[in-house]
């Protein structure tokens, strides 16, 4: 057997080597903040220590704050963890519930006004909803000011300027539009004949959607949950514009805050903190994957 | 003529389910959409700032959009704009996503998979620490990782290149963000190219670069041209990156930025609310533009089937 | 349960699908819906179920208005082509799911669903998803499930077209026995004539959204009243082609191409002739006779198993007619046919209407 060219194995690992040469940025990247969460200093992606030899820099001391209730932090990590949680959990079933609702009627229902609502949520897919930030401050100042739902509800605070619900219910909304779009397109998939069996069985449009229609797009919810809540683990913007007390802060927050402290930044805390975010949905994104990419394959569908 | 009763049904359907199906939604985009557009647009006809506050602004009518025309800052930030859009959408966030998808698809499927997922880590890094990764990678020595690995090898003098190069880097933090976008629906789109024409086109003789410019651009025009339009739209309008970044600073605040400072975020204390919506509601108009041009152009209607159960 | 369709009209966005359709059915006949597709008879079909609304004209079941009762107040049951089973419910949710919604109490359920189960052959199947039954028994199941709620009427939306060959014509059988023992009024779309003609009561014919014959399978096989009819009904179809009528000697004649003259009986004479007329014959009632001074040339023998069908010109008019296997015939033979012009039909070619039968 002859061996392959030495210009076969060229072409062979060019794409790779591109490939690779493209992703340097990520993969340095990366790898530094791994490094860092262990070492007292880094020169580059050289763990260093107070002495500033090279390789002896190894500690696990940036990730006291794991356990040493708040001391390093100011605030318990785990509070923040939870302030997190309740953010891309609400975001989560707020969406997927509201845009199961919205995504029927549109598919399956003949409404008047439907197919200008139709247009609404895809001029809204692209809208920039980021601009709308700062009008947004005024309509949560607005619902602040309303008995209850305003400020007085358990866990979430209520729906207004300054709680955790009231970032829920924005978030929720700037994902509405692709959620709508999402869900209206799986539900044009599931065949009329079953809509009309249920009908004909005795179910009521509810109970059609609920029974019947749900259950046929789970890889649509699946795709959507996911999406959502890494959405809205990560979220920054909204949180920090809308949410001040120090109790209500989130871990993207916390991590801005420790960023811009004026006081000498402690980068292994910060970068331990930071990889103690990202690591779940690391791990998340793993495990659901291919899902995911159902979103996105499906959104363009009648444009290949 | 025979006599006819209406069968009495038990419980008469109102026809009006589909209301309480799109109540929540509807509340939720009036509140969040509608309502803060009509603020924007109402708010930036007035001098309403945390010096006024809430109570003793004036109506101003189009004094803040003049203003804005004869702003000495608004060339700057407009110009400023409209590079960056342009710079990271065609060589990142179209390209760079092309080229990724490309190559992707062209070696081993499993190298695929750990290629495109490396890609999408930046996607779902949260903010700050995605861009604190960035200013270490490009910070001075002994921190930064760049001048380490590269620069002093290399017989470089290390420097801080952020700060010596700073539109370069909020290219390339927002870029590679954007590039996942692209290369997801290109990826797709390349893998629905049906086999036989690819083994027909290689039949013939063509060798990559060929089939690339003949066989798979054509396949994926659609899809690119969505991006581009989708992608402009979302470089224009986010700043969230740039703001963790540089918050603006050495001539990075893009117009989106700026005026969110202007009324949100401003160092002085002195939200001037007013100001700062004039010069959002310029983008909310060019949003609302740019979306109904993309609407039209995706066939809007072939989208939309009549439902096939009816009303009785 | 009678079911009465008075003038029902249907229209989509400017196209009229189904135009004035008027049909009675007696309480427990068999009724079926033939057309080619796209001819309107499904959308009939989701009228009277209450999918659809109808533009203009009135349902009634048992003289009663019910275009704006909803499906699940009409006490009917339905079974589509696709099956339309829950495929995330087992056989035993499936069949029983409407009376669960009646909230009948458990026990009820059980037995009805045994009951169900017995009848249609599947009661080892309860436990199983309909992704895991063949489409027979999936069928079934869709036959079952319309079955239990006892309904006062059933209807078919072309419910064997998603079969193979051999299965439909068991199930065929199948059902019309059901329908016979059950006697249950049955409205039953299809696009198939011997489904049609080996099931039904009565057959409705559809063209175009228009009815164009609604009575007996003989009538509409042996007194065709429009050229469509002709063409559509019988297996195989019927022959047609143009002729002339030649009066002389107090009888009448019709021409097929040159030197071919055919004597038409006193019972098939055409009760008017116009300028352009087609003559029809079934291949059935054209015969191998080689005493007959019709001459041919055989130009294909298809063998159908208890029939050979054999293609032959006579003059330039392209003939089939069939014949015993055992006569041997073959390609290029030349040999002689005789019609029974007892059989013969005539056509209006411009009206399309027959000139025997109004």
């Amino acid at each position: 057997m002859e061996s392959i060219s030495t210009k076969q194995k060229i072409s062979k690992g060019f794409p790779y080597l591109l490939l690779i040469i493209l992703s340097l940025p990520i993969i340095l990247g990366y790898l530094w903040i791994v490094i860092s969460t262990f070492s007292t200093r880094c020169y580059g992606l050289v763990p260093v220590d107070q002495q500033e030899r090279y390789f002896r820099g190894l500690t696990l001391s940036n990730w006291s704050f794991l356990t040493d209730k708040s001391k390093t932090l100011n605030t318990s990590i785990w509070l923040l963890t939870l302030n997190t949680f309740i953010i891309a959990i609400g975001l989560t079933v707020g969406v997927v519930l509201i845009s199961m609702m919205a995504g029927y009627a549109l598919s399956r229902i003949k409404f008047p006004g439907r197919k200008p609502f139709l247009s609404l949520t895809l001029i809204l897919h692209s809208f920039p909803s980021v601009t709308l930030l700062i009008s947004i401050y005024f309509v949560l100042r607005w619902i602040q000011a309303i008995p209850v739902l305003g400020r007085g509800l358990p866990i979430i605070g209520g729906f207004g300027y300054n709680t955790l619900g009231g970032v829920i219910l924005v978030s929720i909304s700037l994902q509405l539009p692709l959620g709508i779009w999402l869900m209206k397109g799986f539900f044009d998939n599931v065949s009329w004949d079953l809509e009309r069996a249920a009908l004909i069985d005795g179910c009521s449009r509810w109970r059609t959607w609920w029974q019947i229609m749900v259950p046929q797009i789970r890889p649509g919810i699946a795709a959507l949950s996911i999406f959502s809540f890494m959405e809205g683990w990560k979220s920054f913007l909204i949180p920090y514009s809308f949410m001040t007390s120090h109790a209500k802060a989130t871990l993207s927050t916390l991590l801005n805050e420790m960023l811009s402290e004026s006081s000498p930044v402690n980068y292994g805390t910060l970068a331990a903190v930071g990889l103690f975010q990202l690591l779940p949905v690391i791990l998340f994104y793993i495990f659901t994957q291919k899902y995911l990419l159902n979103i996105f394959a499906g959104g363009v569908k009648g444009t290949a | 003529m025979k006599k006819r009763e209406e069968i009495q049904t038990l419980k008469q359907s109102t026809g009006l389910e589909w209301l309480w199906f799109l109540l929540p939604s509807m509340i939720l985009i009036i509140l969040f959409f509608f309502l803060p557009v009509l603020i924007t647009l109402f708010v930036s006809g007035t001098n309403m700032s945390s010096s006024t506050g809430f109570h003793n602004w004036k109506w101003v009518g189009f004094r803040n959009y003049k203003l804005i025309a004869v702003h000495p800052e608004t060339s700057k930030h407009l110009w400023l704009t409209i590079k960056y859009v342009a710079v990271t959408l065609v060589f990142f966030n179209v390209g760079m996503a092309l080229v990724i998808s490309l190559i992707t698809t062209h070696i081993s499927r499993r190298a695929g998979y750990f290629f495109r997922a490396l890609w999408l880590l930046p996607r779902i890094t949260p903010t700050v620490i995605y861009v604190m990764m960035w200013k270490f990678l490009a910070a001075n020595a002994p921190y930064g990782v760049l001048n380490q690995i590269f620069f002093q090898p290399l017989g470089i003098k290390p420097q801080d290149w952020l700060s010596a190069a700073p539109f370069l880097f909020i290219v390339l933090v927002n870029g590679y963000i954007g590039a996942s976008f692209g290369m997801i629906i290109f990826t797709s789109a390349i893998e629905a190219i049906p086999k036989d024409i690819t083994i027909a086109s290689q039949v013939d003789g063509a060798n990559f670069l060929q089939r690339v410019r003949y066989v798979i651009i054509p396949y994926i025009k659609w899809p690119l041209l969505f991006v581009t339009t989708y992608q402009t739209l979302s470089l224009l309008t986010s700043f969230e990156q740039i703001l963790v970044l540089t918050n603006g600073e050495f001539n990075t605040e893009v117009w989106s930025l700026w005026a969110y400072h202007r009324a949100l975020d401003n160092y002085w204390g002195n939200f001037q609310w007013g100001f700062g919506n004039a010069l959002a509601a310029v983008l909310v108009v060019i949003g609302i533009i740019l979306g109904i041009v993309y609407m039209r152009y995706f066939k809007f209607n072939e989208l939309v089937q009549e439902p096939k159960i009816e009303n009785l | 349960m009678r079911v009465d369709l008075v003038n029902l009209t249907k229209k989509f966005m400017g196209v009229t699908a189904v135009n004035k359709i008027n049909i009675d059915i007696k309480d427990g006949e068999f009724v079926a819906l033939l057309g080619p597709s796209g001819c309107g008879k499904t959308t009939t079909l989701l009228m009277i179920a209450g999918i659809y609304k109808p533009t203009e004209g009135e349902i009634l079941f048992d003289g009663r208005l019910v275009n704006h009762v909803p499906p699940k107040d009409r006490d009917i049951g339905m079974v589509f082509q696709s099956y339309a089973l829950y495929p995330h419910m087992t056989v035993y949710q499936n069949l029983v799911f409407s009376l669960m919604l009646k909230k009948r109490p458990k026990k009820e359920l059980i037995a009805e669903a045994k009951r169900v189960a017995d009848i249609m052959g599947i009661g080892h199947l309860l436990n199983r998803k309909p992704a895991q039954l063949s489409g027979g028994q999936q069928q079934r199941v869709a036959l079952g499930r319309a079955l239990i709620k006892k309904p006062k009427l059933l209807l078919f939306d072309e419910p064997l077209s998603n079969l193979d060959a051999r299965l439909r014509i068991s199930m065929r059988s199948e059902i019309k026995k059901l329908q016979n023992d059950l006697g249950i009024t049955s409205i039953y779309v299809t696009h198939d004539q011997i489904e049609a003609m080996t099931m039904a009561d009565r057959i409705a014919v559809i063209k175009d959204g228009i009815l164009q014959a609604y009575t007996e399978p003989e009538e509409l096989h042996d007194r065709p009243k429009t050229l469509f009819i002709a063409e559509f009904i019988g297996n195989p179809p019927m022959n047609l082609f143009d002729t002339t009528i030649e009066t002389s000697g107090g009888k009448m004649f019709a021409h097929l191409g040159q030197n071919v003259k055919i004597e038409i009986p006193k019972e098939r004479q055409p009760k008017t002739i116009p300028t352009s007329l087609k003559m029809g014959i079934r291949p059935q009632d054209i015969h191998f006779d080689n005493s007959s001074e019709l001459k041919t040339e055989i130009l294909l023998v298809e063998p159908m198993g208890r029939d050979d069908l054999i293609v032959c010109k006579l003059g330039d008019t392209e003939i089939h007619f069939l014949t015993d296997p055992a006569n041997k015939l073959k390609r290029n033979d030349r040999i002689g046919i005789k019609f029974d012009t007892e059989k013969l039909q005539f056509f209006d070619n411009e009206t399309g209407k027959s000139l025997l039968w109004d």
